[in-house]
């Protein structure tokens, strides 16, 4: 339950602090005790092979996929995954609570999932309307301004069906980032993009890395991972098998780290 | 039967305010019907998609039953069995709306249903990512793009409540046919009025049914801005 | 009393839907006839059975048509007849559909392995088509079921009509009623049940449940289940 959620003194100065996290989809155990903290201002690489648990470890983050045991820190304070679906007052009041976690973590998906009837204008400028409560017109001008900085200004009014994929995942960035979010999410942002639109939109990612932007991405794009990176985690089975900087994963410890990378490079 | 039938077509022109007004009257049982169906409809198919295990099978049990009675059936059992059962008389404009939009509403229920469930689920994961509560997510995202997928079919459910506001005068809704029927008692002219009475509604389903297949059409060419 | 108008109800809407599949088939190959004239019948018979209403065309024929043309029809065969007009304009456009789903290919295998027309439509397209058809089918043998009611305005003395007759007499509508729709939920009931476990029957396989999703819940959010995939083969 949220109601208790006193703001209690962070442990660390972590941002984000994820402790023994498990997530089962019913007998397939997604996460076996995740224990990660990630610092404001770092990236993080996450890679594993697929089913390895990564996704859903991005998604118990932001409660998308509300873990089942262990503990959530997020900006110094607990959060609690919804317990109450039966009861329809607490469930509100604990789904609420989440909205706020929500608003501060922004999350770009793999197939993009921009809204198709919206236009690129219009997708970015809901969560401003909505979650931020901006008017329209301070909503629209935050989201051209958004959209042009991603280098989509002249696409501002198109909708998704008219745009490219790499289009489709600039306009998602946006969305995002227009929240001005504490820390942002990508789920393998690059998988469903055509080869020669996948560097755009890791260039895109590397600036925000500059820019200070606290990341956690899942991809396979070791290219990525050796330029913009803090630290990489490398998972398997649900579990954390081996994190370090960069440059351990050219010549990583563990066997099966080993294994993966040989194969993604093939 | 006389074998040599006199037509007299005179007597529909005598008859046409008494059509029309029949036919007006069709039309609203159909339309009160179909504003009932529409409103029920949502939520007894929020209730069969959602979390809650007993509203879902309620909604189910509700949409099966309903979709399994025929119409026509139906009718007579709230016209005359929930009178008798509740000892109070419904006015039969009453009944026949109140049977079309239950009816209607379980299927606008599975045409909702069909519309909902065809919204990629990221579309809902991002619409919560980004902050909005799942009340906002569902207005915003998941119901104006489930509006297109839903539109084409629930025309279609207006034509079968159109089909079926054409036998509300068995209950007594002076309807058409319920003039067709009391003219032709005192004249003996059956065919010319029912005849009339049938090309009007066929007309008018299909001019409906046509307007479907149109829409459709239109809406499988590409994206329709909403 | 009331079994009697049930199992006369369930006999008319089967023989109403014999008739209409093979009506409908017949249309269904003119739609597709390569002479245009065929086909522009074919279109005007299918739009005019499926646009009118039932009630319509039974009080139009019976009343209507029997009086004006001097014709008296009793009340069975009557009903039978349009019951099985009105329901070959839709199954004309299900077969149709389920003969164009089959894939252009498969004919022209069947051509190329020296099958005339007939023998390739008998032996290869249709079985395949069947697939496609039957689900459409069974929903319209209990479309016709719940249809069979309305004849109890001309007479035919089937369930409903039965129902009414014992309501009026011992002044029990809403027991009756309640029991009459009871009766017709599970004729319906049953025989969407029986065209299900056919169909499974004809796919040699289980067939392919969708995961229930769901709009409020978790379950929904995690797509990657399999679809129903292409028409095989069902020899």
């Amino acid at each position: 339950m949220t109601g208790s959620g006193q703001p209690t003194a962070p442990p660390t100065a972590a941002l984000v602090d994820l402790r023994s996290v498990s997530k089962s989809f019913g007998h397939n155990k997604v996460l076996d005790g995740v224990d990660l903290s990630v610092q404001s201002g770092e990236v993080v690489v996450v890679i594993g092979p697929s089913g390895s648990g990564k996704s859903t470890l991005l998604r118990c983050i932001n409660f998308l996929a509300p873990p089942d045991s262990g503990e959530i820190w997020f900006d110094g304070r607990p959060w609690r995954a919804p317990r109450h679906g039966y009861n329809v007052v607490r469930s509100y009041r604990e789904q609420r609570e989440l909205v706020k976690l929500r608003a501060e973590v922004g999350m770009v998906f793999q197939h993009f999932n921009i809204f198709p009837h919206l236009t690129a204008c219009q997708n970015v400028m809901l969560g401003l309307t909505k979650v931020a409560q901006l008017g329209r017109t301070e909503a629209e001008a935050k989201a051209h301004e958004q959209l042009g900085r991603i280098g989509l200004a002249a696409k501002v009014h198109e909708y998704p069906d008219r745009l490219s994929g790499g289009q489709k995942q600039r306009v998602a960035i946006a969305r995002a980032l227009a929240l001005a979010p504490k820390l942002m999410l990508f789920d393998e942002v690059t998988s469903a993009l055509d080869p020669e639109l996948v560097g755009g939109i890791l260039a895109e990612m590397r600036k925000l890395a500059v820019a200070g932007m606290t990341m956690i991405v899942v991809t396979h794009e070791m290219r990525f991972a050796f330029e913009a990176a803090d630290r990489v985690i490398f998972m398997d089975e649900g579990r954390i098998i081996e994190q370090g900087p960069p440059e351990q994963f050219r010549n990583p410890r563990h066997e099966r780290t080993r294994t993966f990378l040989k194969a993604i490079v093939e | 039967m006389t074998p040599a039938y006199h037509f007299d077509w005179g007597v529909v022109f005598a008859n046409i305010g008494g059509l029309a007004k029949g036919l007006e009257i069709t039309l609203e049982v159909a339309l009160v019907g179909m504003a009932v169906a529409l409103l029920l409809g949502l939520p007894v198919a929020i209730a069969r998609l959602g979390r809650f295990r007993l509203l879902s099978w309620l909604a189910n049990v509700y949409t099966q039953v309903l979709r399994g009675v025929p119409l026509f059936v139906f009718l007579f059992w709230v016209y005359y069995g929930i009178a008798a059962l509740l000892s109070i008389a419904l006015k039969p404009f009453t009944a026949a709306t109140l049977a079309l939009g239950l009816t209607g509403s379980a299927y606008m229920a599975e045409v909702y249903r069909g519309g909902l469930q065809a919204i990629d689920p990221g579309q809902r994961e991002a619409a919560l990512a980004m902050g909005l509560n799942r009340a906002q997510a569902f207005r915003s995202v998941i119901l104006p793009q489930a509006a297109r997928i839903i539109l084409p079919p629930t025309v279609n459910v207006f034509v079968g409540l159109l089909k079926g506001a054409t036998f509300v005068s068995v209950i007594g809704v002076a309807d058409m046919f319920y003039l067709a029927q009391i003219v032709s008692l005192r004249t003996f002219t059956p065919f010319e009025l029912y005849s009339v009475a049938g090309l009007v509604l066929v007309a008018v389903t299909t001019a409906v049914a046509g307007f479907v297949f149109v829409l459709e059409r239109r809406l499988s060419r590409g994206r329709v801005a909403i | 009393m009331l079994l009697g108008g049930f199992r006369l109800a369930m006999l008319i809407a089967l023989a109403a839907i014999v008739l209409a599949v093979l009506a409908g088939l017949v249309v269904a190959l003119m739609r597709l006839s390569p002479w245009a004239p065929l086909r522009w019948i074919a279109f005007v018979y299918t739009q005019l059975f499926r646009g009118i209403a039932l009630y319509v065309l039974i009080i139009w024929v019976y009343f209507g048509l029997a009086v004006a043309a001097g014709v008296n029809v009793a009340p069975i065969p009557a009903g039978i007849l349009t019951l099985a007009l009105l329901n070959s304009g839709y199954l004309s456009e299900t077969f149709r559909a389920g003969i164009l789903a089959v894939d252009r290919g498969q004919r022209e295998a069947a051509t190329a392995l020296g099958l005339t027309p007939v023998q390739s439509f008998r032996s290869v397209i249709a079985p395949q088509a069947m697939r496609v058809v039957l689900p459409a089918t069974g929903n319209q043998l209990v479309d016709a079921i719940k249809d069979s009611a309305i004849l109890s305005v001309i007479g035919v003395p089937e369930l409903l009509h039965e129902t009414q007759r014992l309501a009026q007499f011992y002044f029990r509508p809403f027991e009756f009623y309640t029991i009459a729709g009871g009766m017709y939920l599970v004729a319906v009931f049953v025989v969407s049940f029986l065209f299900r476990i056919l169909e499974r029957r004809l796919a040699h396989e289980s067939p392919v449940r969708m995961p229930r999703g769901r709009l409020f819940g978790w379950r929904g959010v995690f797509p990657g289940t399999p679809t129903p995939g292409d028409i095989e083969p069902t020899r």
